[in-house]
């Protein structure tokens, strides 16, 4: 029995070796290089700068790439022209899978304002990975008055047109989500602009404007010190970071799930193994505690799934922002 | 007690040999990146900021905040020695600077630059210190109708820190709003006077404007002369400020920190305005206003102090409200976060450590940068004795060089070509260029809260006179005004009687 | 005629003219009401403004006695902003290694007095210095030769 199974271990080992060999010596030798991938350097272009939180997840993600898959995974930062410095850098990259994409929820809201851009990082890339989501919360000045969705519908509804909403730049996805959230409930608002999350913040703290949503990680800071008061967040589901906080579905203004996110992307053209391996990888990685605790302690949680989550992600919110958008009436850059 | 304790703290963390040396290679750093043009201390600290992640909190927020700091002190060094401001607040010290330096002053002008930095880093230093709470009090009562007025006064700044006509002033800062308008309008997302060029999506490059109105334009207009068979233009008198410099630079560097103190605090701007806030000022109490543009030592010694005041000041909103007053702090926020330290009030009881040991730490670099730099004066004023068919070639190379390494491309060098020769027709047509460009910092924040305002405002403008801190700065903004207006009125007056006579 | 040969003639006809176009340039984007200001709204008030204070400028070169203007450069104004942009294009295409000697080579006949061998001279030492700090020190990236 012992004997057999040696044996037949050693037979089997033999096996697999004539099988390698045929590989290496015959038919298929690009097949061969894709398992070993990779064999260089690897780039995430990332189309921000450093030092904000998805910079900063990039670095610690590509950190143990390198250390699990033995190649440098650089990060390179190229911010400028709403991403399309990075766009056109990545597009001009190799389609082997050395050079990476962070694409973010805002190309899906570039796809209906700016739909002539080339390349254009939906229809030029293919999703290799989804990696990181992040909510939004909706976040009320302590002078409004305003504890809760409930009441800023009720006060909205009372006063059409006097309340503020502040939200950063025009486009962005937190802007949209303003526009959104004043459509399902049904109200009457203003939306008033800040250049950056700092400014809107400050703006919220000081009752210049009564409510504003924004990204969880712009908004940890003045919440946690009470200059702002959170009443709710934005996913159907309860957020990882604030589970005592109701959502604003559950809030009663329904249907409403909204949130950012990012996911890798690479210019069309690498090869299937090779996009399995990578997306095993990331998947595994920000599932590890270490990683999936500084994740959310910066407002983000892991975004699971194959490619073809990142697909129907960006086919869902092209659909939901467009509709957004065209209701709006903002300008469509031709 | 705590006056004593918290500081004590500090400096036993500040002046440990490895946080100083942090320290210094921060400032040595921000020294080298603020006299190179192109480069600044935003593109620096993110460049180097993924090397911080693993360094300890406090010595990389130290080396961070020299690089800022030191950047600001070293851009005033190339403003004065070529007439190269790479940083918005030296566009001022260019001014009396760089006619220091063409007098044979530039050693003098070089020490004044230094020793009102240092005083006023001190100073402000204490002011981070002592006052913080109350000062960030100041910053959160300012809303957009405050920076409005903030603004307008800044303009009104603008036009009187010109000598010449005030009439081609205004005209200046209105080129100068109208070329802060180009690129995506922030309230709108539609794309203004772009003409296609996606490169000016995000607006015209500062440093492109500032080289090519300052740098190029100043060349186009001297070349055939510094170049002819003349003696050499740069003479050198003494390295040291003599007496009389010494005296009329003190009292101004005495005023630009406070002025500086005060504008750093606030968030949405305050930095920007200090050093021409400052210039304004001394021009006005001066006795002999006409001084100014032609080598006035107050002209560099309050702008100096009032620009360095404002940068540690500036630290004063992101260290208890958690709110970065700029590009630079929030990527230091940046650094804060990835340590698990969340900016804010709580930092000086969480991590009263860090705290203060930033804020010492300013005070130790701020010696260190006048060690480092008071022996270069020599050494940096040898370097316009050489021969001018050498020194603007290699003027033109850095530019250039420099140009390209702001975003990676060369967009911004044709800027800078078109610009500079715009400059040189202005210039000769005796329009200054710094009104302008104060104009085009200003602009952007002007039309901001401007819209805002009257959003918020439902299109109602006496939000700006009935909110009471508005409405005093404005009174402000129209005193300034009247009283640089009158005079020249009366001149023209009697211009006219005597002509009559 | 006074207006053209003074400076403030000069420079008044420029800003009225640029206030113009840019007043007129605006009007393509909305204008929006105060409450809501379009994107063109602030560039036009600014232009209409400019059109006006720049005409004051006008008026008040015709009356008052102005100096001459200085001549034009025209020489280093067109050599050093030709050198300039020369040396942009050729930066990316054939590398910092021509691009500066090219800038240096051609601004020098801006100046007066051109000898050859100096400027030669300069040349080497400049881009010398530029691939020692940029190259080398700051580890920018800049195509050196050719792409390389």
């Amino acid at each position: 029995m012992n004997a057999s199974s040696q044996f037949s271990r050693r037979r089997f080992t033999a096996v697999v070796v004539a099988m390698s060999v045929a590989a290496l010596a015959g038919f298929s030798a690009p097949a061969m290089a894709q398992s070993k991938y990779p064999t260089r350097p690897v780039t995430i272009i990332l189309p921000f700068g450093t030092g904000g939180v998805s910079d900063i997840a990039a670095r610690l993600i590509s950190e143990k790439l390198e250390d699990s898959l033995g190649q440098r995974f650089l990060v390179d930062n190229q911010p400028g022209a709403g991403g399309a410095v990075a766009t056109q850098k990545a597009f001009k990259g190799d389609k082997e899978g050395y050079t990476l994409l962070n694409m973010g929820n805002s190309a899906t809201i570039r796809r209906t304002l700016m739909p002539n851009q080339k390349p254009d990082q939906i229809t030029d890339f293919q999703p290799i990975s989804p990696v990181a989501e992040f909510g939004l919360v909706v976040v009320a000045s302590p002078q409004s008055g305003i504890e809760s969705v409930q009441d800023l519908v009720k006060k909205a509804k009372a006063n059409p047109g006097k309340i503020n909403i502040g939200s950063v730049a025009v486009g962005s996805t937190q802007h949209l989500s303003s526009l959104l959230f004043a459509t399902v409930a049904g109200i009457k608002v203003e939306i008033v602009t800040y250049n950056s999350t700092p400014e809107l913040m400050g703006a919220v703290a000081r009752g210049e404007v009564d409510v504003a949503l924004e990204i969880v990680s712009g908004a940890m800071s003045p919440i946690k010190t009470k200059q702002v008061k959170l009443i709710a967040t934005t996913r159907s589901k309860r957020s990882p970071v604030y589970p005592d906080t109701p959502t604003v579905e559950e809030s009663g203004v329904a249907p409403f799930d909204v949130s950012s996110w990012n996911s890798y992307v690479a210019p069309k053209g690498v090869p299937d193994q090779v996009k399995q391996k990578l997306n095993a990888e990331i998947q595994r990685i920000i599932d590890q505690p270490d990683i999936r605790e500084k994740m959310l302690s910066f407002g983000m949680e892991p975004f699971h799934g194959g490619p073809d989550v990142v697909s129907q992600r960006i086919q869902a919110d092209v659909a939901k922002w467009e509709s957004v958008i065209k209701a709006s009436g903002m300008p469509i850059e031709q | 007690m705590d006056l004593i304790a918290n500081p004590s703290l500090g400096f036993s963390h500040a002046l440990e040999i490895k946080n100083i040396l942090f320290c210094f290679v921060g400032v040595l750093l921000g020294t080298a990146i603020g006299v190179l043009p192109g480069l600044g201390p935003l593109a620096t600290i993110s460049m180097l900021l993924p090397l911080t992640y693993a360094l300890d909190p406090i010595s990389s927020l130290i080396m961070l905040a020299g690089i800022y700091y030191g950047a600001q002190y070293g851009g005033s060094t190339a403003a004065i020695l070529v007439n190269l401001p790479g940083e918005s607040s030296s566009v001022v010290t260019a001014i009396d600077g760089y006619k220091m330096a063409q007098q044979g002053r530039a050693g003098a002008a070089l020490a004044i630059a230094a020793l009102a930095s240092v005083f006023a880093g001190t100073v402000s230093t204490g002011v981070v210190a002592a006052f913080s709470p109350i000062l960030s009090n100041v910053a959160s009562s300012f809303g957009s109708t405050e920076y409005f007025s903030l603004m307008v006064l800044g303009l009104v700044a603008a036009v009187i820190l010109a000598h010449g006509s005030l009439l081609k002033a205004i005209c200046m800062v209105l080129v100068g709003l109208i070329l802060g308008c180009i690129g995506v309008d922030a309230s709108s997302g539609s794309y203004r006077f772009t003409f296609g060029f996606l490169e000016l999506s995000s607006g015209l490059e500062f440093v492109a404007l500032a080289m090519g109105m300052f740098a190029f334009a100043d060349i186009i207009s001297t070349v055939a002369e510094k170049t002819g068979s003349g003696p050499a233009i740069h003479k050198i008198t003494s390295l040291w400020p003599n007496k009389k410099e010494f005296d009329a630079a003190a009292p101004a560097a005495v005023r630009g920190t406070l002025i500086g103190s005060v504008l750093g605090v606030l968030p949405g701007g305050g930095a920007a305005l200090a050093s021409f806030a400052a210039y304004t000022l001394e021009k006005r109490v001066s006795r002999e206003p006409r001084k100014f543009g032609n080598g006035a030592v107050e002209g560099v010694a309050g702008p100096e102090a009032a620009n360095n005041a404002a940068a540690q000041t500036s630290f004063i909103p992101m260290l208890t409200l958690g709110l970065p007053s700029n590009g630079v702090m929030a990527l230091m926020m940046g650094a804060m976060m990835i340590n698990n330290i969340s900016p804010g009030p709580q930092v000086m009881t969480t991590n009263p450590d860090l705290f203060w040991a930033l804020i010492a730490s300013m005070w130790v670099g701020n010696v260190l940068l006048v060690v480092l730099n008071l022996p270069m004066v020599g050494l940096w004023v040898k370097l316009i004795t050489i021969p001018y068919k050498v020194l603007y070639p290699a003027i033109l190379m850095f530019c250039v060089v420099g140009l390209y390494s702001i975003q990676n491309q060369t967009f911004e060098i044709y800027i800078a070509a078109i610009f500079g020769f715009v400059g040189y027709l202005l210039v000769r047509m005796k329009c200054e260029p710094a009104p302008l460009l104060l104009g085009f910092i200003l602009g952007p924040m002007l039309e901001e809260n401007l819209r805002r305002t009257l959003q918020l405002s439902r299109g109602d403008p006496w939000i700006f006179v009935t909110h009471p801190i508005s409405a005093g700065i404005l009174l402000v903004a129209l005193a300034l005004l009247l009283v640089t207006v009158l005079p020249q009125i009366r001149n023209k007056r009697e211009e006219v009687f005597s002509e009559a006579e | 005629m006074n207006l053209l040969r003074s400076p403030d003639g000069q420079s008044g006809l420029f800003f009225t003219a640029f206030g113009l176009i840019v007043a007129t340039l605006a009007l393509q984007y909305p204008l929006g009401t105060p409450a809501r200001m379009g994107p063109g709204f602030f560039p036009f008030w600014l232009g209409i403004l400019l059109t006006v204070t720049g005409s004051l400028v006008i008026v008040q070169s015709l009356r008052a006695e102005s100096e001459r203007i200085a001549p034009l450069e025209w020489r280093s104004a067109a050599i050093i902003t030709l050198a300039i942009v020369i040396s942009a294009s050729l930066l990316l295409t054939a590398g910092l290694l021509i691009a500066i000697p090219a800038l240096v080579i051609i601004s020098a006949f801006a100046g007066r007095n051109v000898k050859i061998l100096p400027v030669v001279i300069t040349a080497a030492v400049l881009t010398a210095m530029a691939y020692a700090i940029f190259i080398l020190g700051l580890d920018l990236r800049i195509p050196l030769l050719w792409g390389l």
